[in-house]
């Protein structure tokens, strides 16, 4: 199906290219952009001369806008190449200052995904190459957005955020903290993930040297995913990827409760701080290091083929048994437990209530009844016998009626004809009763 | 003939005159979704590509303005001869450019010869009073040879400026030659060169256009083009719940009067829908407009909804408290507009 044989193809006109004259002429145009409308709008077109200016003004500006090209000096352009198979754009010529945020390294290589590809393109910082030829945006739309790659909709959410000032990386789902990290107050990493989330700031000179160490360490232990029970030695240079720590503490933590196996508890973190600074945590891609993240990697341990005994009360697995000497420091020696006298005692301190906590259950427990305390409701062993009970005490609060008040209709005490004062009407109501007591006393 | 790719259902617009020539003279505005290149890192304005809705391609291609292209794939036959011709263009814009520097150059060190002269002069006497003769004239050179870097390097497209070049610290009538990294390159916007595409049939279920047949389309199409052809200019409501916006002449300067949903004749409307569009069209100062094509296709029948602030039944204001009367404190008033049928743009 090629489409120079088809007799119907149409010739696509190609684009504008700028004369070298046109070039340098671009250098010296305004940087300002124009406001959009010129005064308020207007409400209804009347046909006048006037409104028709500023029509004509500013779509005038618009089309100047529009018909500007992108033109940079060769020695400010990073070039980089479109790799189809792989996916990604690798640098050929070092970095500039968007490699602090945006792009990730891996053996050694500078790379870039696509969405960050084209926003470089779309701001003029790179010249994006395929096959040796510079991309022009349109053929850098069609090749980098299809559907395995980045969708037109996605880069534009992106290109969106990137506009607004925001850092925008690919997710990672390690990079969110559990509830239970969260609470055990392993913020200290979560201090290092705000600043991926927040604007662009300064980074700081601290996280660059972090950054050029752990690509340093080039030489990925590969001997180190496949055996993890082994201690390495390198020397930790002192690192903010202790999330990676973290985030295997309260996996480790977990089935441990309390005191129990102090010495296990204590071997399976000691390998965390020499490990953690490799810059290899991720076991899946080897040595690959994201830019503008700090150290948030995939734990080099795979949780789903540990076991971790279940200790829940559901199927107690309580016998622990002696952790492998070579997880454990020179001088000290592990011990099996049996975890049972502990997982008794668990959950039986008081809870300690706040005073406000406390009044406020004491008046809730005015108020509660439970039907179930109550002997008679007990007694009955079927739905129809409970009903029965309710009609029952239903007729004994009614007994209690008198019934001349309550069975008969209802008739008023007074007709409007007959009280025409306070006084009268309260006299028939007998609550106030004049009494003469002066009188008989005076006798 | 204007020509359009459309990739994916989606049909995007690369040339600035193409653009112009749609909104001048045909009153389709398009969205631009682009990075503006005067200012790449704002969200205020932004630039090409300019993507069109479903309905304006398909209205472009019925009336015969614009023709639809399946988006080509750059042909790999073609790879070596563009390759080559770009290499060539390459070198030839070079030699283009440092000869246009040099003569820029020169022009500037023309201009101010005189004042080259006259500084010359005055720094000559200057240190004949201060110092001795030998010193004058070394320091004289010196001067002369500083102020036409200087004013060389203020020239807008000096290379000069980057630590790249080599300085020629002698007098400037040899010609620095222009260093490689000085070279300005254009990071075209459009494909500059010219490419064989298949024409899309709009008609037609295809992996690039997917909207053909589908009830929904064919339903805000009509919508679309009957509003098209009554004059009004119309762009896409998602910010507004409705299907468009309905301005009564270019959107750079007039407000949209109405916000127009599509509904498909016999839906029933459910009465929250009605009411919330209903609110929010009138908080935002426009009158919904519901729109259905009628049976037989020709015209379409719009009525207008407007929510009143006074309830009507019981005479009772926002600020009163509710329920009082037990209605809803809204008014809807339908109203038929007349309908249309015109074949051209009024």
């Amino acid at each position: 199906m090629e489409p120079e044989l088809d007799p119907a193809a149409v010739e696509v006109p190609a684009g504008r290219v700028l004369c070298a004259r046109e070039l340098l002429a671009a250098r010296s145009r305004s940087q300002k952009l124009p406001q959009r409308s010129h005064g308020p709008k207007d409400f209804l077109p009347d046909g006048s001369a006037a409104q028709a200016e500023r029509l004509r003004l500013c779509r005038e500006e618009l089309w100047q806008l529009l018909a500007e090209e992108r033109v940079e000096r060769l020695g400010s352009l990073v070039a980089a190449e479109w790799r189809p198979e792989e996916g990604f754009v690798e640098l050929k010529s070092p970095a500039g200052k968007f490699w602090q945020t945006m792009g990730f390294s891996e053996q050694g290589r500078q790379r870039l995904h696509p969405e960050e590809a084209l926003y470089l393109l779309e701001c003029g910082s790179i010249q994006l190459f395929y096959q040796d030829l510079p991309l022009s945006i349109q053929e850098a739309y069609q090749l980098l957005l299809t559907e395995d790659t980045v969708t037109f909709l996605q880069y534009q959410a992106f290109s969106h955020l990137k506009r607004l000032g925001y850092v925008v990386r690919r997710f990672q789902p390690s990079s969110i903290l559990s509830p239970y990290e969260r609470q055990l107050n392993l913020d200290g990493s979560a201090r290092c993930l705000e600043d991926q989330n927040g604007k662009r700031k300064r980074r700081s000179s601290s996280s660059r040297s972090i950054n050029k160490k752990a690509k340093a360490l080039e030489n990925p232990p590969q001997g180190v995913n496949e055996t993890p029970e082994s201690l390495t030695t390198s020397s930790p240079p002192p690192c903010n990827q202790n999330n990676q720590c973290g985030e295997g503490k309260p996996q480790e933590s977990n089935p441990v409760k309390g005191p129990v196996g102090p010495s296990e508890l204590l071997g399976s973190l000691q390998p965390w701080p020499d490990l953690a600074n490799e810059g290899v945590g991720c076991s899946q891609e080897s040595g690959k290091v994201e830019n503008g993240v700090k150290g948030v990697c995939k734990p080099r341990w795979n949780f789903e083929q540990i076991p971790f005994p279940n200790m829940a009360s559901d199927s107690r697995h309580t016998l622990l048994l002696v952790p492998a000497p070579e997880l454990l420091p020179a001088n000290v020696a592990g011990r099996e437990t049996d975890a049972e006298s502990w997982c008794q005692k668990l959950n039986q301190r008081k809870e300690k209530l706040s005073r406000r906590e406390r009044e406020q259950h004491a008046e809730a427990q005015h108020f509660r009844e439970d039907v179930n305390l109550d002997p008679e409701v007990r007694c009955c062993s079927s739905w129809q016998e409970y009903k029965q009970l309710l009609r029952r005490r239903h007729l004994q609060k009614s007994r209690s009626r008198p019934p001349h008040l309550w069975d008969q209709p209802v008739r008023p005490l007074l007709s409007p004809g007959q009280a025409d004062s306070p006084a009268t009407a309260l006299q028939h109501l007998s609550v106030l009763r004049t009494t003469h007591l002066a009188d008989g006393g005076a006798r | 003939m204007l020509v359009v790719e459309v990739a994916n259902g989606r049909s995007l617009v690369w040339g600035a005159e193409a653009v112009q020539a749609l909104r001048e003279r045909l009153g389709v505005g398009g969205r631009t979704v682009g990075a503006l290149p005067r200012g790449p890192r704002q969200n205020s304005r932004l630039g090409l590509p300019l993507l069109l809705m479903p309905e304006e391609a398909r209205l472009l291609a019925e009336i015969g303005a614009v023709t639809l292209v399946s988006a080509p794939r750059p042909d790999p036959r073609q790879h070596s001869l563009a390759l080559a011709s770009f290499k060539r263009q390459q070198e030839q814009g070079f030699q283009e450019q440092s000869a246009l520097a040099a003569e820029a150059r020169e022009i500037r060190r023309q201009e101010l010869l005189e004042k080259i002269a006259e500084g010359q002069a005055a720094k000559k006497q200057k240190l004949e009073q201060e110092s001795g003769v030998s010193e004058s004239q070394g320091a004289g050179a010196n001067p002369a040879a500083a102020e036409s870097e200087a004013s060389a390097s203020q020239a807008p497209a000096e290379p000069e400026e980057a630590g790249s070049s080599s300085p020629q610290p002698g007098p400037s009538d040899e010609v620095a030659p222009l260093p490689r990294s000085a070279l300005l390159v254009q990071l075209a916007t459009a494909r500059p060169r010219p490419i064989k595409a298949r024409p899309l049939d709009w008609r037609v279920q295809s992996k690039d256009w997917p909207h053909a047949g589908r009830p929904a389309h064919e339903l805000r199409y009509s919508i679309y083009r009957d509003l098209w052809e009554r004059g009004f200019f119309l762009s896409a409501a998602g910010k507004f719940g409705g299907d468009f916006l309905v301005y009564p002449g270019d959107p750079l300067r007039f407000h949209a009067h109405y916000i127009a949903q599509c509904w498909a004749p016999g839906d029933p409307i459910p009465l929250q829908d009605l009411v919330s569009a209903g609110r929010l069209g009138t908080s935002v100062r426009k009158t919904l407009l519901l729109c259905s094509p009628q049976p037989d296709g020709l015209r379409s029948q719009e009525g207008s909804v407007n929510v009143l602030n006074k309830c009507g039944v019981c005479d009772l204001n926002p600020g009163d408290s509710p329920g009082k009367c037990g209605c809803l404190h809204l008014l809807i008033w339908m109203r038929e507009r007349p309908g249309g049928g015109h074949a051209s743009r009024r």
